[in-house]
């Protein structure tokens, strides 16, 4: 059996050190647009991989994510903006508004035991409420959002050349799906399992449910916000619309749920998939039928292997290894 | 034969509960399945109700096999069962739990003489009429559960555990309730654990353990059996 | 502050109340018998609102007759994706059928973008330029129209679900499906039955609403966090207590864009439901 699964393991690294090589020798292939847009989907591999830590792995329909991002992008772009503070600090504060916000929430909600569907609802409407301040602040520049001057300068977070960004984009997503990988193995990783498992039998276990809740969510929206500093320098123009996204947090829940919810390589492989397939349509067919492809596909995974591709995937190797022990 | 059992081996998932069983019930007669918690007596009435598919086996009632049919069909057919724990619908009241009885495509148009009729036989239902089922006794509730099943016109009464829970003055008044419908030509197919008071109803049983069917036969030859006596009897 | 706002204000929120209560009671049914919950909802009624577009741009059709055609069109809708899609997932874990529906929201947001644009709609209706007042209060026809057809369906609906055979099939299966099931009653059926008409009342509420809410194509989202907002509000699977909710977040709503105006009132009904929330999670009529 050990060996068996070491083996497997083993594979998929391999594999996974193939794609990142490929991956690291892609962009002398790419045209520039191809290679902003696989920044992009590094981007939502690292966002994806940051929500499936609270919402895969500890189970809970968590729509919070526009705050923590919006939080990230608005605070260092403004203080950029308004007072040349380089956007490495700034996307710190970011990242400390939105854990701040994450563990209020977070801490009324889990200590008052809410079911699913009224948390859920109230991430809904926080978030609805952090795209109303966004449109009405004026420091936040309104409906109109705000535009970074391009500047080029590693102090700024702004590069020449786009292949900066993907090579940051890459190493933001391998960071963060190492770090997804060791919560997994880690005490953390299985509180939240149980606690995504049954709730009340792992507070009777003994286990200080809301606090690895918490803990759970301020790390996701610490690395969230960090990801809305870089959407910003990325894009170099934010606005409520896509900076407090909530097309973007379900974009990255369907993502997960394509890959397999709650697993290390289930947002990456969903992103993976969907994010190039998106955009060979939004570029070639027509822009917005991106989105009908996802929700088609997303249906088709659920009916067809309710719990994503890799869990799939991992059962069919298991089959083929005990059918041929070789 | 009014209903027939035919080697039917059903169970959950990939677990079998229980295996190979057959059984028969004539028209008219009071027959018991004995055995155990856990022995397989609700899956095996779950089987004969639809709500669970057979792994294999066939169930004919007249002759005509049920195993196909969905559950309701089967309802429509005359084939009633007051289920373990009563499964009253808590929040409604007596009466609507009486409508919900009698409201099969047999029963629908006899329902103003069938609730004249449970209401005699169980006087106390029609004093509680408008209080909801979930606030009533023990007792009262197993009594709505069986009046709830008699409104449905049932060919073949199947109950499960009806004396479970139930004080044993209660189980007598239950019982003579039910001796009364026997009498007056109800088939009954009856579950239960205690063995007793089975035996002393019921003209034929099945003993069943772990799923199987391990004996069978008349009440009094089971009552002076041996292995009876020892293993259910205690004595 | 002026007595008359407050009261016209008051009108407007029971108006606006009797919809809330509609497009909620359609999820209490559906939650209260399969255990479905779907994030898909208000976007049948984007559905329906664009279908009376169409009819209005292309045959001139009055939204009120549209609606002879949008009830139906959408109860086969219903049947549908009940069929197709729902019944599929009865089993799976609630976060899967999240997800299933959120897919959903995708697939109809884009397909109304790609079919009528990004710009904002509306479908001006018979009532519309029609005034009643009392005294100096008043209130456009359709406005009223849309309180006493959609109060009305609300009302007879409840009717339905507690004095008819149809709803005492409804609240059993709700508190005891296999129990149900033994009762004769054909589950199946009467789940696709009470999905499809919880989505044809949405062709319904789209149509009354076709001049009084703005279209656009990423609508059906906000309206399915109202729905739900109303059907926990109410304390889940109460249907008695989504109509009340409803009322209550019509009027919260109609108060926060009268006194507060613009996007800052129309926080006041997420403000309000985080309070109840907090102070009474089981919902105004749940029981604890
Ligand atoms: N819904 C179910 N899913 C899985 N196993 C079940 C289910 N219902 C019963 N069982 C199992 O089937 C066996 C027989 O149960 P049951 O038929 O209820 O026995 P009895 O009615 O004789 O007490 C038990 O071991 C029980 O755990
Ligand atoms: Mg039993």
């Amino acid at each position: 059996m050990m060996g068996e699964n070491s083996r497997t393991d083993i594979k998929i690294y391999l594999g996974l050190l193939v794609l990142l090589i490929v991956l690291l020798l892609l962009p002398t292939r790419l045209s520039i647009t191809w290679t902003r847009t696989f920044a992009m989907v590094f981007l939502f591999i690292y966002w994806a991989s940051a929500w499936n830590i609270i919402g895969g792995m500890a189970g809970e329909i968590n729509f919070l994510h526009p705050i923590f991002i919006g939080a990230g992008a608005y605070s260092s772009t403004v203080l950029y903006i308004n007072f040349g503070v380089s956007p490495w600090v700034g996307m710190f504060l970011g990242a400390a508004i939105a854990v701040v916000l994450g563990l209020v929430i977070g801490w009324i909600c889990y200590r008052s035991g809410l079911p699913h569907l009224s948390f859920a609802l109230i991430c809904l409407g926080f978030s609805h409420i952090g795209e109303i301040i966004a449109l009405e602040w004026d420091l936040l520049g309104g409906s109109r959002g705000l535009v970074i001057r391009p500047a080029p300068g590693l102090a700024n977070m702004q590069f020449e050349t786009i292949s900066t960004y993907y090579y940051m984009g890459l190493g933001m997503a391998v960071l963060m799906v190492g770090i997804c990988h060791w919560i997994s193995r880690n005490k953390l990783g299985y509180y939240l399992k149980a606690i995504k498992h049954n709730e009340t039998a792992s507070a009777a276990i003994g286990i200080d449910t809301v606090r690895y809740r918490l803990l759970a969510l301020a790390v996701s929206a610490f690395f969230c916000a960090l990801g809305g500093t870089f959407y910003a320098q990325l894009v170099l123009y934010i606005d409520p619309h896509s900076a407090v996204s909530i097309t973007a947090v379900i974009s990255m829940i369907l993502f997960c749920a394509i890959g397999g919810f709650g697993t290390v390589l289930g947002p990456v492989v969903g992103t993976l998939i969907l994010m190039p397939i998106g955009e060979v349509v939004r570029l070639y067919v027509m822009t917005g039928f991106h989105l009908i492809i996802y929700g088609v596909l997303v249906i088709v995974v659920i009916l067809l292997s309710p719990h994503g591709l890799v869990p799939w995937f991992q059962s069919r190797m298991k089959k083929t290894q005990e059918e041929s022990p070789a | 034969m009014l209903v027939s059992v035919q080697d039917i081996t059903a169970g959950y998932g990939s677990v079998t509960v229980i295996k190979n069983i057959s059984l028969e019930v004539d028209r008219g007669e009071w027959v018991a399945v004995i055995g155990g918690n856990g022995a397989g007596k609700s899956t095996l009435f779950r089987v004969i109700s639809g709500l669970v598919r057979p792994r294999s086996g066939k169930i004919y009632f007249e002759g005509r096999e049920l195993t196909a049919l969905p559950p309701h069909e089967i309802v429509n057919k005359g084939i009633i069962q007051v289920p373990e724990g009563r499964m009253l619908f808590p929040k409604m009241n007596v009466i609507d739990n009486l409508l919900l009885g009698g409201r099969n495509r047999r029963a629908r148009n006899n329902v103003n003489e069938s609730l004249k009729k449970v209401y005699d036989l169980f006087p106390i239902l029609e004093k509680r009429a408008s209080q909801e089922a979930g606030t009533l006794s023990g007792g009262e509730q197993q009594m709505l559960a069986t009046a709830r099943g008699l409104m449905a016109l049932p060919r073949v009464l199947l109950l499960d555990e009806p004396s479970l829970g139930l004080a044993p003055l209660m189980v007598r008044e239950i019982f003579n309730s039910l001796q009364i419908l026997n009498k007056e030509g109800m088939t009954i197919l009856m579950v239960e654990q205690n063995v007793v008071v089975s035996l002393k109803n019921a003209e034929r049983a099945y003993v069943l353990e772990n799923g199987e069917i391990v004996m069978s036969g008349s009440s009094k030859d089971l009552i002076n059996d041996d292995r009876t006596k020892q293993a259910y009897l205690g004595i | 502050m002026d007595i008359t706002i407050i009261a016209q204000a008051l009108i407007q929120g029971l108006m606006l109340g009797a919809i809330y209560g509609l497009i909620g009671l359609g999820i209490t049914m559906v939650y209260a018998i399969t255990g479905l919950l779907n994030f898909a909802h208000g976007d049948f009624m984007a559905i329906a609102m664009y279908l009376c577009l169409a009819l209005f741009t292309h045959f001139n059709m009055d939204p009120y007759l549209s609606s002879l055609i949008a009830v139906p069109a959408l109860f086969v809708l219903g049947l549908m994706v009940y069929h197709f899609l729902f019944r599929r997932v009865l089993k799976a874990e609630l976060l899967m059928v999240v997800q299933l529906t959120l897919g959903m929201v995708f697939i109809i947001e884009s397909s109304l973008l790609l079919t009528f644009t990004a710009d904002y709609e509306s479908v001006p209706n018979i009532l519309h330029a029609v005034r009643f007042s009392l005294g100096p209060l008043s209130v456009s026809g359709s406005y009223l129209a849309t309180f006493l057809v959609g109060g009305g369906a609300g009302a007879a609906l409840y009717w339905v679900l507690q004095k008819t055979d149809l709803g005492r099939q409804i609240r059993a299966i709700s508190q005891n499906k296999d129990a149900a099931t033994l009762m004769g009653i054909n589950t199946t059926r009467i789940q696709m039955i009470v999905f499809a008409l919880a989505i044809a009342l949405l062709g319904l509420s789209g149509s009354l609403t076709t001049s009084i809410l703005t279209m656009e194509p990423y609508m059906g989202l906000e309206l399915t966090l109202f729905a739900f907002i109303v059907f926990v509000m109410g304390g889940v699977g109460n249907f008695l207590g989504t109509l009340v909710a409803g009322y209550l977040l019509g009027i919260a709503d109609a108060m926060g864009s009268l006194f507060i105006g613009g996007h800052l009132g129309a926080m006041v009904p997420y403000g309000l439901f985080v309070l109840l929330l907090l102070f009474r999670p089981q919902g105004i009529l749940g029981a604890k």
